[in-house]
């Protein structure tokens, strides 16, 4: 072993991209904007590393739209009995399984705010739809599209004619990209050779899923356990890069927003969702909110965890079923339920479909 | 003029803007020595005209630089510096045409300059990360103890290391880096780095002797 073998494994265990990171980046290099000489450009806020765990990347600006739901937060009892709740809920209305031949189609919405500007004074809901094909097979790479910018929300006209100027990739109406994928919100397009990534709580498969523990007190020492992502290179961990992120994240917290991870990705069956809110129970904090509303519109009860200083994840549990139905990521200011800020919204539904998109 | 004048050292290459230095002079094609423990010859992506061409090159090469400005400076910023990493190699996309060794030295050489300007950044998290404390041993999720002394062992070697990395003048840094995690070769990294091969060297092997010097005695000796 020589000194530049060893040097390969320092800081190996770096976390893959962001999709909705790299797919932006993308979209801004097809509508070719000017290039920016300053490097330092006032970056997005990631959301803390909940950004990356939720739902392939929930990325988030500064000043965001206002929570126009009461965001009162109840005790953590509450928040116990009514996980304890939706898991029995959960486990007596299991979904149904995918016939041969069939999908389980996965619609997702996602939203998250852009500031843009010299000085970040303007502001764009951006809006994501991506849907997901997924065979009975878990261990299938699967039909995925998603349409960037969907929809893009100004919250005023002058908003929008500065986005002429400095932002003109919100003006666009890229295609919807289709293609295969073996790791949620990772596309494998027919023309290009992109490497497929590797499932993992941040990037969950319906196979990844599938294998997790469903005794609750495993699945949450799963969940809380650091394990660095599986590289293709070298795949050495480096347990000094986590312990760093370890003083940034508790495992409470990577816990909770792994649990968001993998309700998000629609792909979590019945008895592991139930397991999901038996391990979340036992996560010190949450607290519950009531009637939420997702980004679709349904209403449901979050439960909530502060994941950062000044931020708090809420997940969205539709109270007649225990299914899972949405998230959202709020600054919560100072603590008074009137300051609360949604950084970044999610909603998914779930059908099954006879037919899927056909891939080149 | 780009040169090729192998074995002659320049420490003190021109002083050129960050971000521009891979993007000045003609890149003039020529041989160069591969890498020796390259597995295939590296692979060559021409260097598009359109967006629509450069949409197909992020999506072949954005992971890797978006790894490498990662393991450099973090997610964060390499968050910001991939998408302006392309934005520029697409604007000086004419610049490029004759560029014998494809578009990903190109790449890395952009993603290099841009990483320059954040470099106090970039020490001040080697040397943070050099500093810190030896992780606990835990004997539940590493039960055998001889894995337990090679993790442990690596460990004390990544810290070395990446306080030689803080040390080490930028110029050098950025050919080990290139050479070691991105697994560029000689001709590769002089392109990209718009330096001649003989600089390649002689920066290569100053910074492996400072790594070798600070893993002791006792590595040189079983590396020999």
């Amino acid at each position: 072993m020589t000194e530049i073998d060893l040097l390969k494994r320092v800081r190996d265990d770096v976390p893959e991209p962001d999709p909705l990171v790299l797919a932006r980046a993308r979209q801004r290099l097809l509508t070719a904007p000017p290039v920016r000489r300053r490097v330092v450009r006032p970056r997005l806020v990631v959301a803390g590393g909940l950004a990356l765990i939720l739902a392939g990347g929930f990325l988030a600006a500064d000043v965001m739209s206002r929570d126009g739901n009461s965001a009162v937060p109840g005790a953590t009892a509450d928040a116990g009995t009514f996980l304890a709740d939706a898991a029995a809920k959960a486990k007596a209305d299991p979904e149904v399984s995918i016939p041969p031949g069939k999908f389980r189609q996965v619609t997702t919405e996602r939203t998250f705010l852009y500031k843009f500007g010299p000085k970040k004074e303007f502001t764009a809901t951006e809006h994501l739809r991506q849907d997901s094909w997924v065979t009975a097979d878990p261990s299938r790479p699967y039909t995925l599209r998603i349409q960037e910018l969907a929809k893009v929300d100004f919250a005023t006209p002058q908003d929008k004619a500065a986005a002429r100027r400095y932002a003109p990739f919100l003006l666009g109406h890229p295609k919807p990209r289709l293609g295969r994928a073996t790791c949620r919100g990772v596309l494998i397009e027919p023309d290009t050779q992109t490497a497929p990534c590797t499932p993992s709580w941040e990037f969950p498969s319906p196979a990844f899923l599938a294998g997790q523990p469903r005794d609750p007190d495993e699945l949450l020492a799963a969940l809380r356990k650091y394990t660095p992502p599986v590289l293709p290179r070298h795949g050495v961990p480096e347990r000094q890069l986590e312990l760093a992120r370890a003083g940034v994240m508790s495992p409470d917290q990577r816990a909770f927003g792994r649990i968001a991870s993998a309700l998000n990705s629609g792909f979590a069956p019945a008895d592991l969702r139930a397991a999901l809110y038996e391990a979340a129970r036992k996560i010190p904090g949450m607290r519950l909110t009531d009637d939420v509303e997702t980004l679709d519109g349904r209403h449901g009860r979050a439960i909530g965890l502060a994941v950062n200083e000044g931020q708090r994840l809420d997940l969205i549990i539709s109270p007649s079923n225990g299914q899972s139905i949405g998230s959202r990521l709020l600054d919560v200011g100072n603590g008074t339920a009137t300051n609360d800020v949604v950084y970044s919204a999610e909603s998914f539904t779930t059908r099954i479909t006879p037919t899927q998109p056909l891939t080149k | 003029m780009y040169r090729f004048q192998v074995g002659i050292a320049e420490d003190d290459p021109p002083e050129v803007a960050p971000g521009e230095a891979a993007l000045t002079g003609p890149f003039i094609a020529g041989p160069g020595p591969s890498r020796p423990d390259r597995a295939s010859p590296p692979e060559v992506e021409p260097i598009p005209d359109t967006p629509e061409g450069f949409a197909r090159l992020f999506d072949l090469y954005a992971r890797r630089i978006h790894r490498y400005v990662t393991r450099r400076l973090g997610t964060s910023e390499a968050d910001d510096l991939v998408g302006q990493t392309f934005l520029i190699a697409f604007e000086r996309r004419q610049r490029y045409a004759a560029a014998s060794v494809g578009a990903l030295p190109l790449l890395y050489g952009i993603a290099t300059n841009l990483i320059h300007r954040k470099r106090r950044d970039e020490v001040r998290q080697y040397l943070a990360y050099s500093r810190s404390q030896p992780a606990a041993v835990d004997q539940h999720t590493a039960p055998f103890a001889a894995d337990v002394a090679a993790r442990v062992d690596a460990a004390s070697a990544a810290r070395i290391l990446t306080g030689v990395l803080a040390g080490l003048r930028q110029a050098e840094r950025d050919v080990l880096l290139l050479y070691a995690w991105e697994d560029l070769g000689y001709a590769e990294i002089a392109e990209a780095l718009n330096v001649p091969i003989g600089t390649v060297r002689s920066r290569l092997h100053r910074a492996r002797r400072a790594l070798r010097s600070a893993l002791g005695p006792d590595f040189e000796e079983n590396l020999s």
